[in-house]
């Protein structure tokens, strides 16, 4: 080593024992975000028909009155060869992505139930939404009893 | 001789003797009283006028959470700049415990500020740090939380969140189909949008180095994972399955999300490589299993499940595949995530009907409830570990907010939402790092 | 608890020890053992009677001690005789003569008690804990003069996080002299003079 690195490794390590403070060098970045554009987003084609078949808390089943209405419509569907889309839907309580796949069951059950009285599958098209869109705002029973729900849109 | 060995014989008993009687003392407690902080107001040498005044911007920081207290400018005996003008006489008597002195220098750089600043320890009159620090005249707020950091950080041990930023959803109340992606500052500054859409945004999810978001998105129609790099707007999609796609979690070394498909007939944990766009798939039930989220080592991922009748933790080793259920009190446990320190996590927990945001100790297992608003879910840690945000709803507007805890549970806080609409908050990691 | 009133127990026998020791009571005189009694101890110097150990007994003890020849001067050995020393003293403690000793014990232990939560107390007044410390311990060695005025402060063992440690340091310097630690003389160089403060929050 020359003198000079001997000196500077001594000097640090004076420093060391005298416990001085080195400074720090620190920067700040400026984290300035930029939005992003995006042009098309998913708008829903005309209707021809919507019905709203109603879930109770945490499940899934499709009640009597549930079953009558998918009967009808599948039979309507079949003579005008319709597509159909199932919406699933949850009400607030609990977090929104079980929701979401609470929200898959009861659009998938009311699919199966059109397949059944004779719909064919690939009229059939399937989508959760979760507690995302409500039909009713509101913290109590009466708006979540509303939300709590499928959608059977025609096109 | 004799002499000699009797003298060694009793020097030995001697010693022995000082050894065995040292005292120890234990000190298990301390004071309840804030620490006492004193930023004196920076001197300013530049041309420039300040926009605002960084001891103004510590002071505000600091007194954030209830841990600090601050001495205000007028209650000051005198003012120094340098560390050679103290006389720590004068701060002792103020019962200060640490002295924050500097000034504002002209940078080499147009456009750009120094700050010459030093944290010092009033009771051992020691400088504990000195730095120089620099950015955009134009951050010069952003700059004032760095250094708050700074102070945060060599008095507690951990690091400081001031500078560090929430991402979230909004839906405001009048608008019918609007779907917010949003960004802020800590203090409610810098709140920008990042996204709209007229379909559901959910899930915002932050990488490690803070420079990109994996959300869901349902702007095609159906749920879909996009992430978007903050700096550019620029965004680019998973390859997307049928079905359900949603949930990311990054992975800590961000070359993986962990995320939700129900593409196999029923929603099952999957992980995506980033680098060749393939799924994974992690767990295989005819249950519900989603809401993944990695370990901050890597090795592990908790998930909701409700595979044994309910929603319930649990927790999958990423390189056995073992599974191991977490939860086993109440009947509704969902949304978990773990801590920094990988050993604890928070999830949402249901008491007699009531969603509350609940600490969990993985080790011992012991649950802690901290939060007693109403419908509370989403809660995010900041990455220092000692706050948690939730979205929850005001009880008498009905509102939708974001809500604060500390992690004792004794500091509480309510995020002012302008648009009544807050939920999903993401507290990002730590963004400047030295 | 415990360790101080072993701690004290043990150190009592030791002093005990040295003190016959250096009053030729063994004569341990490694080189050379010869069997020569003919005067009783004198521990006069410790107990308020005369003692009451038997020449009998003495001689015991040394018989004891004339297992090895001691032609080397063996350390180890030498320490190793000081243990056995503190067995056989066992024995003698039982005595009357020495039960006045055990008293005296018990109200040192009382002393030592009463300052050093005296010194407890005066820590916890000031210490500010940082944040997220719940798990760390630190350890620092204390040297004070008998006036209470702490003359030295080092970190013994750290607890790993360099803010926890400086809160520990910081403490202390805010107390800078402990109050009303007015104690006899040896009760302080035995103990006080110097002694650890370990800060382990609950």
């Amino acid at each position: 080593m020359t003198i000079f690195q001997e000196f500077l490794v001594l000097l640090t390590i004076i420093c060391g024992l005298a416990a001085c403070t080195s400074t720090a060098i620190e920067r700040t970045s400026d984290a300035t975000t930029v939005p992003a554009s995006v042009t098309n987003t998913y708008s829903e084609p005309n209707l021809a028909s919507s019905s709203s078949v109603y879930f109770s808390y945490d499940n899934y089943n499709i009640d009597s009155i549930g079953s009558e209405k998918i009967k009808t419509l599948a039979s309507l569907v079949k003579k005008n060869g319709a597509n159909v889309r199932v919406e699933g839907h949850c009400d607030e309580r609990g977090t929104r992505e079980y929701n979401l796949a609470l929200g898959e069951r009861r659009a998938n059950a009311i699919a199966e139930l059109l397949i059944i009285n004779g719909v064919s599958s690939n009229k059939i098209t399937t989508v959760s939404y979760g507690e995302e869109k409500p039909a009713s705002r509101g913290s109590n029973e009466k708006s979540w009893s509303k939300n709590r729900r499928a959608l059977i849109k025609t096109f | 001789m004799k002499i000699f060995y009797k003298i060694t014989f009793s020097t030995l008993i001697f010693l022995s003797t000082y050894i065995y009687s040292e005292l120890r003392i234990e000190i298990t407690g301390g004071t309840n009283e804030p620490i006492r902080v004193a930023m004196v107001p920076l001197e300013w040498t530049i041309n420039t006028v300040p926009s605002l005044y960084l001891h103004e911007v510590v002071k505000k920081d600091l007194e954030s959470f209830g841990e600090f207290s601050v001495l205000s400018p007028e209650d000051m005996l005198s003012y120094p700049t340098l560390e050679g003008e103290v006389s720590y006489r004068d701060w002792r008597l103020l019962k200060v415990d640490y002295l924050i002195i500097g000034s504002v220098l002209e940078s080499e750089v147009i456009g750009e500020v120094k700050i010459a600043y030093s944290i010092l320890d009033v009771s051992r009159q020691k400088n504990i740090h000195k730095a120089l620090i620099s950015g955009s005249i134009k951050s010069l707020k952003r700059i004032g939380h760095n250094i708050s950091d700074r102070i945060y950080q060599k008095i507690n041990g951990i690091p400081g969140i001031f500078s560090t930023r929430i991402a979230y959803v909004d839906k405001p109340v009048s608008g019918d189909d609007s779907y917010n992606l949003r960004i802020t500052d800590i203090d409610g500054d810098g709140d920008s949008s990042l996204f709209l859409s007229n379909q559901p945004i959910l899930s915002p999810d932050w990488s490690s180095d803070g420079k990109q978001l994996a959300y869901v998105s349902f702007e095609e129609g159906t749920s879909r994972i996009y992430i978007q790099e903050l700096s550019t707007g620029n965004r680019r999609a998973l390859k997307h399955e049928r079905g359900i796609n949603s949930s990311p979690s990054w992975s800590p070394d961000g070359n993986y999300l962990a995320a939700v498909l129900s593409k196999g007939g029923n929603p099952d944990i999957y992980l995506y490589n980033l680098r060749n766009n393939t799924w994974k798939q992690l767990t295989d039930h005819y249950g519900i299993d989603t809401e993944p989220d990695w370990s901050p080592n890597g090795k592990s991922l908790i998930f909701t499940s409700n595979r044994s009748g309910s929603p319930q933790i649990y927790e999958i080793n990423a390189s056995t595949m073992r599974i191991k259920r977490r939860t086993f009190e109440g009947t509704y446990n969902a949304r978990a995530r773990y801590l920094p320190d990988g050993k604890s996590i928070i999830y949402v927990h249901r008491r007699k009907g009531i969603f509350h945001i609940a600490l969990h100790k993985l080790k011992t297992g012991r649950i802690s409830i901290l939060t007693d608003t109403f419908l509370d879910e989403s809660p995010s840690v900041s990455p220092n570990g000692n706050v948690i945000i939730y979205a929850t709803k005001d009880r008498n507007t009905g509102a939708d907010v974001l809500a604060g805890v500390s992690i004792n549970g004794k500091t509480k806080f309510i995020l002012p939402s302008a648009s009544g609409g807050a939920r999903e908050p993401a507290w990002s990691p730590i963004l400047d790092k030295y | 608890m415990q360790n101080l009133f072993a701690g004290f127990f043990v150190s009592a026998l030791i002093h005990v020890g040295i003190v016959l020791s250096l009053s030729n009571v063994f004569s341990i005189d490694l080189l050379d053992f010869n069997n020569d009694y003919s005067q009783p101890i004198p521990a006069y110097l410790i107990f308020e009677k005369p003692n009451l150990v038997s020449k009998k007994k003495v001689k015991t003890i040394i018989k004891k001690d004339t297992v090895v020849s001691i032609s080397k001067t063996d350390l180890s050995e030498i320490v190793l005789k000081a243990d056995q020393e503190i067995l056989v003293l066992e024995d003698m403690i039982n005595t009357p003569a020495i039960l006045g000793e055990k008293e005296i014990n018990a109200s040192q232990q009382d002393r030592i008690l009463f300052f050093s939560s005296l010194i407890e107390d005066q820590i916890q007044e000031v210490w500010k804990k940082p944040i997220a410390s719940q798990e760390l311990s630190v350890e620092l060695m204390i040297s004070l003069v008998p006036t209470g005025e702490i003359l030295d402060v080092n970190i013994k063992r750290s607890s790993g996080n360099d803010a926890f440690d400086r809160s520990a340091l910081i403490a202390v310097a805010k107390v800078n002299k402990f109050e009303n630690l007015a104690m006899p003389a040896q009760l302080f160089n035995n103990n006080f003079r110097q002694f650890t403060l370990v800060f382990k929050p609950n």
